[in-house]
């Protein structure tokens, strides 16, 4: 499994936005993650749930199937990936 | 919605239950865990739909009986103390705390209540009293604020790109105001009425800044985020994090479109508020005085007065707005010509 990418979308700052100049993303290798995290993600992306909230981050991965990407809610993140996102300006 | 309410997780006990190496009682014994917990978990899902179903139905919500004169709805606040666990740890009487995160988040988050109680003689988020629970010092450095369907959270910034987030009172308005939504006009976070949803909580944010420093429309700066920008953010030229009177602004952090085309509703939502910001922006010029006066009251009334509607789309909120805009002030026909002028003018 390749590493996986965290993007923080929506909340007050919204970043992410075509043209925006501020971005939330982190990036964390799939070895780095402990084995209840690595399940968690996997979890997560086998649920594919749908996400309505305000806030909520993006996942990506590149696997077997190829690459992925699932919305997840607050709550559900492991705290490693979400100690991964750090906000950038260009 | 995802539930990671189990310590074990459900594939672990299905494992267990088919490993051969167990033994049968061992193996039968996972095997009723999995069945239980499975069905726990559905269980706890049709509750949450059950729930979600509820607030979305018109059932008559029999008042609260108001004390006289009104008092404002109990404020909570609670300290995260950098974890990201809501809600944290109960501040007693943050209102007159040392801690100025705290301090702020309380006082605001209860002007807040005053401001809708004043204006639109609205009763807390709800219209029902609700407590108001504010988590501040969210995250290390967080650099955010969001409402999660039952409270604010505010992140203290990273120092450099953003400062505190409860510097700012359109932060807050803004928040409590996706509260207000989702118990009246009930939009979803996707889609044009996805981008009605974040416009609406800067149309009242804006507005609720402009009530703190009783400014009017003409005087109001019309910036969203302008008191949490950072050093590095205001160094590079950043002066908000949007425009509402232009949406365009290449010294926002995330400039907006400023005219409406098909298919603006696939993109994210607090890109295409550009559009509506603007239309509420242009209506409270032209009619003039303070905003919350007549656009204000249009655009308060189109958001509670008709129930859920959680796919609006903008042409049908721009098309409430004209006819209320007519019918709440039918003696006045420069208002509804605000309105109408305002929303042909970011093409609706």
């Amino acid at each position: 499994m390749s590493d996986v990418t965290i993007e923080e979308v929506g909340g007050f700052v919204g970043a992410g936005t075509p043209g925006g100049h501020i971005h939330m993303r982190g990036t964390v290798t799939w070895s780095s993650l402990s084995e209840g995290d690595r399940a968690a993600v996997d979890r997560l992306f086998a649920a594919k749930t749908p996400v309505n909230a305000n806030h909520y981050y993006r996942l990506t991965r590149t696997g077997p199937k190829g690459a992925e990407t699932i919305d997840a809610a607050d709550g559900t993140v492991p705290a490693a990936l979400l100690a991964s996102v750090r906000t950038t300006l260009d | 919605m995802s539930c990671k309410c189990f310590i074990i997780p459900q594939d672990v006990l299905d494992r267990f239950a088919a490993d051969p190496e167990l033994s049968d009682a061992i193996r039968q014994n996972f095997h009723h865990s999995a069945a239980i917990s499975r069905e726990v978990r559905a269980l706890r899902e049709q509750n949450a739909r059950l729930t979600l179903t509820a607030i979305s139905l018109p059932f008559p919500v029999p008042p609260i009986p108001l004390p006289v004169p009104h008092v404002l709805p109990v404020g909570q606040v609670f300290d995260c103390h950098t974890g990201m666990t809501l809600p944290g740890t109960a501040v007693a009487n943050p209102g007159s705390s040392a801690d100025a995160t705290v301090k702020r988040a309380y006082n605001e988050e209860e002007s807040v209540a005053k401001f809708y109680w004043d204006l639109f003689h609205r009763d807390s988020i709800d219209g029902n009293h609700m407590t108001l629970i504010s988590s501040v010092h969210y995250g290390v450095k967080y650099n955010n604020a969001f409402w999660n369907g039952a409270q604010m959270t505010y992140g203290d910034g990273d120092g450099q790109v953003f400062a505190d987030f409860t510097l700012g009172d359109d932060v807050i308005g803004h928040e409590l105001t996706h509260g207000v939504t989702q118990h009246s006009l009930g939009l979803n976070y996707s889609g044009e009425a996805g981008g009605l949803n974040e416009s609406l909580s800067d149309v009242f944010g804006s507005m609720f800044r402009q009530w703190e420093k009783n400014q009017t429309a003409a005087q109001a700066d019309w910036l969203i985020g302008a008191d949490i920008m950072g050093p590095v953010s205001k160094q590079k030229g950043y002066t908000c994090l949007r425009n509402m009177a232009n949406p365009k602004d290449t010294h926002a952090l995330a400039p907006q479109p400023d005219h409406y085309y098909p298919g603006i509703g696939n993109l994210d939502p607090h890109y295409s508020s550009g559009v509506p910001n603007l239309a509420f922006t242009k209506a409270s010029k032209q009619i003039g005085g303070h905003s919350w006066e007549k656009a204000g009251q249009i655009w308060y009334k189109a958001l509670t007065g008709f129930g859920p509607s959680p796919n609006m789309t903008m042409s049908q909120f721009a098309a409430r707005t004209r006819s209320l805009s007519t019918s709440m002030y039918p003696n006045d026909a420069s208002i509804h010509t605000a309105v109408d002028s305002a929303w042909t003018a970011v093409g609706l």
